[in-house]
């Protein structure tokens, strides 16, 4: 140490340099040694590494948003036995109501010790490919309530100080339909954070504890400093903005943000935001929490790590039992799929303290198959047929076919030729950008999807979740707001099915053929201001049709 | 061969064109200046360099002498970073045009709302579909029409395309419907750059194939045309032997085949590091090692087992994605003009941001203000302020230690504590990527070798091993120009693929059997058309496997028998052992399945030629030539650290066998060597410098 809990700036580059590797490195592990698509293929997870307080020093973003939730998964399991911890415990943990998010995302937390004494946590959370519950990859449209949802489990031991708890394994296994790939990619997760764990101790080895102490203060604090300076660049003031969700139901609930912008920290106020409804559409606080953060991770830009202190300045309120703080016994499979209308209110507000960078509207409809194929079942859930546009910001168009904002670009969806030969009851018969999806604007929102694919498994099942079918991604600042997106099933017999936004459906014959338009992001300016040049290259490429081809 | 005869190894790159020369007076090597502004003259200049060197006229009696010229370029890389390839039309199957502009929906920079799409090779007006298909098994259910194909041909022209690429969904399978069509592109555009998916891949994935055709076509008729300009500019200047151009996934190839598959030649440089390397491991050398490569700019990281650098199958290349195997080499932004800066945490930072060759670092003189690793280097005693680089330039000791002092000025220290602080820093950085590259894929870098090669890689080469657990660091014979020196040692090499994606017991054996031999024999009448040694051919089949429903596979050798006769149960044993070892879990109750088989052809160097080159690496002889003053570690006095100097090179009793102590500096033409206090060094009969550690490692692995 140079000075009394500074760090010396040799020593804590090196530190934070292999604190960051180790998060990497447990990513690393996981998308090798997992078994499910939705893990290593879709990488639907997010590694970090806590101090012993359970500050995040860094996590890693697969899943951008699961990143942002993992914090208080960690915390979760200090609150509920942090201190017993012991050195050779795993935790688990995915209790919606504390700290977790919808149940198929499950956390694996070990406590890091060097002797007997806590220097850190290492932890990740992943998507389960099944975790129990009514419907096969549990997103289920018809939940009314906890009861027809996933497997919840507090934070409980997978290992007991080293020893693999045999009956806990045992409870799970019993609860899963995949029990084999379920247990394979839990070891996975637990072989992540051992990886973690043991990089962090082998540093406080080298370097001791006070360095590694030293450096996480200084680091928090640097972020802080960093986020509170651009908070100071901000217009201050008190901002609000809404939008809207509708629920399996039919029914419209209101999501209603008040952002205060008072020197060096930012207050989300959601009061007034609907109650937690009666389906499945509804949110956990963390995701909410997380979504802020995401928002404001989009709004700073890079140039900046996502620690302890990036989340420090932000102050978020919301009214317990709301729809995006949703208490028992409400149903929460939608959970992170609120996201995109939580990024819309946060994204209004805002647009009138920082025009210049925010992001107009941006969706997404997320689709699962499952069924029976040559007397094998399976459920898949479709990616590369769910991905719409980004939403446009000043000076740039939207990003097309980009997934959703919580995923932000960071997922490459299957290939057509792999996923045909892997899953032999799908054919893909097109796979295209949906000309005109794109909201018009000065910017343009970037471009939705078309896909058509004949499906020939048995007694198929299609679950449907997310939002772009009854209205359009928002514009902004007179931008216009995308199409609606549109999913149909044509029949053998030629029955037609226009399906609605969330919904499970059964009963699907083999030789049936789905088609599904995803919208593309909300529009940012009037397109009347839209440069000339780049009118004629959408034209020209075919990106804008004079008329949009309508579903 | 001509009596007598040379082999030159020519690699181009972004700053300097290095030349090698392996005739019977030993090895020569040269840097000179690349000249990006005039492709072929940097070549023709290092050849007039090495000319005078050998004491011979010109260029053409050295030419006249030359039995092999191999030559690595960055034209093809070139043409991709800098966006100045064709414009390529597209033809593909209905449905599916837009698939290589989509690119999976990816965004490298995930909270960046401004990153824009990549700029498609092939713009969306010159992607035309037409009707045709070709089921995932093979089948065919619908040819497509030849008045469809040249209608599609016509607007593509029409619309200004300069090359075309064709790519059907399923054409890895069975090419029939894209080859008929490539047929009748081909005859409808003569003279125009043609490139079909599958005659470059046959690999399931039509985002890669489809990309790569693309790209393939994009440096097409720029790389042709180089290729063909290098090859008359030496046959006027009386060359006649043989020019082979190095391949982005290692080996040589014909310049008629770099013509063919133009994409091949990116990242060709680097490719060669790793042949080098083998060098060094023949014989007496280790079986496993890790080769790290540090120039100007970056940091390469490979691993050799057992002499072998794996190949990927899927890389990006400047966000285009390129499905051919190309040698996994990671590349991180450390070299010794990675500038070092205090961040927002008041923490040290070095790179990834570069001074590259203009200005350089601060040392150069050429108005650089940021501090380098060079200028840390500088300053901290490890480099000769007089040495001189390949283009005659000098270092600033002055100039590098007010660089430095500037930011140690804000930390707080003396600039040579900053200046050791910097190594340190960068070093981190290289540990990162070295482990990334080894425990991030199931292997334990303590039990390994490190090989350092490149100008500025010996100066740090022990320190990472010693970081890392690595007990022996090997600079190589030449480590300077490590990538020329891998070219002459490269064999012939061609490469294709059968795709199979089936679960072993679900194979159609006969059918796979037929297949492999006809890929064989075509392979076989490439190779003969490159006729440097068509006498011997060495085969090798390689699968590519995974248990079912997993998505990442393994590589895994096996015999025509093993997959196509009664052995599979062996090679499913194999599999398991691989994986066990790679992730470390086996699964004997899930189904093992082949997703490719590659068949590799490999025709190697004549027996004396690479004989030679064996022979012309050794003879170093080291002297004490005087000390330098170096800061170690976080000390504030240096400590004296004797420097010594190759002498009398090529004189064949300089074998030296004694093992003398550290701290050492080891100054030789293209790079300097570092040996820490706590390790030792001898010279080889090879001319490489062998470095143990002494005392147990301290510290964590």
């Amino acid at each position: 140490m140079s000075r009394k809990g500074r760090p010396d700036p040799i020593v804590g580059a090196l530190i934070r340099r292999l604190i960051q590797n180790a998060a990497r490195e447990m990513g690393i592990t996981l998308i090798r040694a997992t078994r499910s698509p939705v893990l290593f293929e879709a990488r639907d997870f997010a590694t970090g590494i806590f101090d012993r307080h359970g500050r995040v020093l860094e996590q890693h973003q697969y899943l951008p948003l699961m990143a942002f939730c993992l914090g208080p998964a960690v915390e979760a399991v200090i609150n509920a036995a942090g201190a017993n911890a012991r050195p050779g415990d795993v935790f688990i943990h995915n209790d919606p109501y504390r700290g977790g998010t919808h149940a198929m995302d499950v956390a694996v937390v070990r406590p890091i010790f060097r002797g007997r004494s806590l220097i850190g946590w290492a932890a990740c959370k992943g998507h389960m490919m099944d975790w129990g519950g009514p419907v096969p990859s549990g997103y289920n449209a018809n939940a009314r309530s906890r009861w027809d949802e996933p497997l919840r489990i507090p934070a409980i031991r997978l290992y007991i100080g080293g020893v693999r708890s045999d009956e806990t394994w045992r409870l799970i296994s019993t609860n899963v339909r995949e029990p084999d790939i379920v247990e394979h990619d839990l070891e996975a997760m637990v072989g992540s954070t051992e990886i973690g764990g043991r990089r962090i101790a082998e540093l406080v080895d080298r370097f001791g504890q006070a360095a590694f102490e030293a450096l996480a203060d200084a680091w928090i604090a640097s972020t802080r400093r960093q986020v509170r300076q651009f908070i100071r660049g901000l217009p201050r003031g008190r901002y609000s903005g809404a939008s809207e969700v509708v629920d399996s139901l039919g029914s419209s609930s209101r999501i209603e943000v008040a952002i205060d912008i008072v020197n060096s920290t930012m207050r989300f106020d959601f009061t007034g935001t609907g109650p937690q409804t009666e389906t499945f559409v509804n949110a956990p606080d963390t995701v909410t929490r997380g979504g802020v953060l995401q928002c404001m991770a989009m709004i700073i830009g890079s140039g900046v790590d996502y620690n302890a202190g990036f989340a420090a300045p932000f102050k978020v309120r919301l009214p317990a039992g709301s729809i995006l703080s949703a208490v028992y016994p409400a149903a929460v499979g939608y959970c992170l799929h609120l996201t995109d209308q939580v990024s819309e209110a946060i994204f209004r507000a805002l647009s009138q303290a920082v025009p210049e960078r925010v992001i107009a509207g941006w969706l997404q409809w997320g689709t699962t198959v499952s069924g029976t194929w040559r007397g094998r079942e399976f459920s898949t859930p479709l990616f590369f047929p769910s991905k719409g546009g980004g939403g446009a910001t000043k000076g740039a168009d939207g990003y097309d076919y980009i997934g959703s904002i919580r995923m932000a670009g960071a997922l490459e969806s299957e290939d057509v030729e792999m996923f045909e030969r892997v899953h032999g009851w799908a054919e893909i018969q097109e796979l295209a950008y949906w000309p005109g999806s794109g909201g018009r604007g000065q910017w343009r929102g970037g471009l939705g999807s078309f896909c058509q694919m004949l499906l020939s498994g048995d007694d198929m099942q299609i679950a449907a979740f997310g939002t772009g079918r009854d209205a359009g991604a928002h514009g902004l600042f007179g931008g216009q707001q995308s199409p609606r997106s549109r999913m149909e099933l044509t029949l053998p017999d030629g029955q037609l099915i226009d399906v609605p936004a969330m919904a499970n459906i059964g009963g699907i014959p083999p030789g049936t053929v789905l088609r599904k338009w995803n919208t593309g992001g909300g529009g940012f300016g009037p397109p009347s201001r839209r440069a000339r040049r780049r009118a004629n290259d959408d034209l020209r490429a075919g990106y804008v049709t004079q008329r949009t081809r309508r579903p | 061969m001509k009596p007598g005869g040379l082999i030159l190894g020519v690699d181009v790159g972004g700053t300097f064109a290095d030349v090698i020369c392996v005739g019977p007076g030993g090895l020569t090597a040269h840097k000179t200046p690349s000249r990006p502004d005039e492709p072929g003259a940097d070549v023709v200049h290092g050849l007039a360099a090495v000319a005078t060197d050998l004491g011979l006229s010109d260029v053409r009696e050295l030419l006249a002498r030359t039995d092999f010229i191999f030559h690595g370029s960055t034209v093809a890389t070139n043409t991709l970073l800098t966006s100045s390839g064709a414009r390529v039309g597209l033809v593909t199957t209905r449905g599916f045009r837009d698939i290589v502009e989509m690119r999976g929906g990816r965004r490298e920079a995930t909270f960046d709302s401004h990153m824009p799409n990549a700029p498609p090779l092939a713009p969306r007006e010159l992607r035309h579909e037409v009707v045709e298909r070709t089921d995932r098994d093979g089948a065919i259910s619908e040819r497509p029409s030849q008045s469809d194909v040249d209608t599609a041909v016509d607007a593509l022209l029409e619309g200004g395309a300069g090359a075309l690429a064709i790519a059907f969904k399923h054409s890895a399978v069975n090419p029939a419907n894209e080859a008929a069509a490539a047929e009748w592109v081909r005859a409808r555009a003569p003279g125009m750059f043609v490139s079909a998916s599958a005659e470059l891949s046959r690999r399931p994935r039509l985002y890669d194939r489809t990309s790569t055709a693309v790209v393939n076509a994009y440096v097409g008729p720029p790389t042709t045309a180089y290729v063909n300009l290098l090859r008359d500019r030496l046959m006027d200047l009386g060359f006649t032997g043989q020019l082979l151009i190095m391949a982005g996934g290692g080996g040589l190839m014909s310049p008629t085949e770099a013509a063919r598959v133009p994409v091949n030649l990116i990242l060709s440089g680097p490719a060669a590091g790793p042949v080098a390397a083998t060098l060094s491991m023949s014989a007496t050398g280790p079986r496993h090692a890790i080769l790290v490569d540090m120039g100007g700019t970056s940091f390469d990281v490979s691993v050799l087992r057992g002499g072998v650098v794996e190949t990927t199958t899927s890389h990006d290349v400047n966000r285009y994605r390129i499905g051919l195997p190309m040698l996994d080499i990671h590349t991180i932004g450390a070299g010794g003009g990675s500038i070092a800066a205090v961040d927002s945490a008041g923490l040290l930072s070095v790179g990834p941001a570069s001074a590259g060759a203009i200005p350089g670092p601060a040392a150069y003189g050429l108005g650089g203000l940021d501090p380098t690793l060079t200028d840390a280097n500088l300053v901290a005693g490890y480099l000769n302020p007089s040495a001189v680089l390949g283009n005659a330039r000098r270092l600033s000791r002055p100039l590098a230690r007010r660089a430095v002092t500037r930011i140690a000025r804000r930390l707080g220290m003396s600039p040579e504590a900053c200046a050791s602080g910097i190594r340190a820093v960068a070093n981190g950085s290289m540990v990162a990527a070295v482990r990334e590259m080894t425990v991030g894929r199931g292997l334990d870098p303590r039990t390994l070798s490190l090989i350092v090669g490149g100008g500025a890689g010996p100066l740090h080469g022990a320190e990472i091993a010693q970081e890392l657990g690595i007990r022996t660091v090997i600079i190589p014979s030449h480590a300077g120009v490590l990538c020329a020196l891998g070219m002459v040692a490269s064999d012939v090499e061609y490469e294709s693929a059968v795709s199979v994606v089936r679960a072993m017991p679900d194979i159609d054996r006969r059918a796979l059997r037929r297949k492999l031999v006809a890929v064989r024999d075509q392979l076989r009448l490439r190779l003969i058309a490159a006729s440097v040694n068509p006498g011997q051919i060495v085969e090798k089949l390689l699968c590519e496997a995974r248990y079912e429903g997993q998505f990442h596979e393994l590589l895994v050798s096996a015999t025509l028998d093993e997959l196509t006769g009664g052995n599979q149960a062996r090679l499913a044993d194999r599999f398991h052992v691989a994986h066990e070892s790679a992730y470390g879990f086996r699964s004997d109750t899930a189904r093992v399945q082949i997703v490719n088989v590659r068949v590799k052809q490999t025709s190697p160097l004549p027996v004396p030629a690479r004989r030679k080159i064996q022979q012309a690496r050794g003879g170093l002889r080291l002297v004490r030539i005087g000390g330098r003053q170096v800061f170690v570690g976080s000390g504030s006095t240096p400590v004296d650290t004797p420097v010594l100097a190759a002498v009398g090179s090529g004189s064949a009793a300089s074998e030296t066998r004694s093992t003398a102590p550290g701290p050492a500096l080891i100054d030789l033409a293209t790079t300097t060597v570092f040996v820490p206090a706590a390790w030792s060094f001898r010279v080889t009969s090879d001319g490489d410098i062998r470095m143990t550690r002494r005392r147990p490692r301290e510290g964590a692995a």
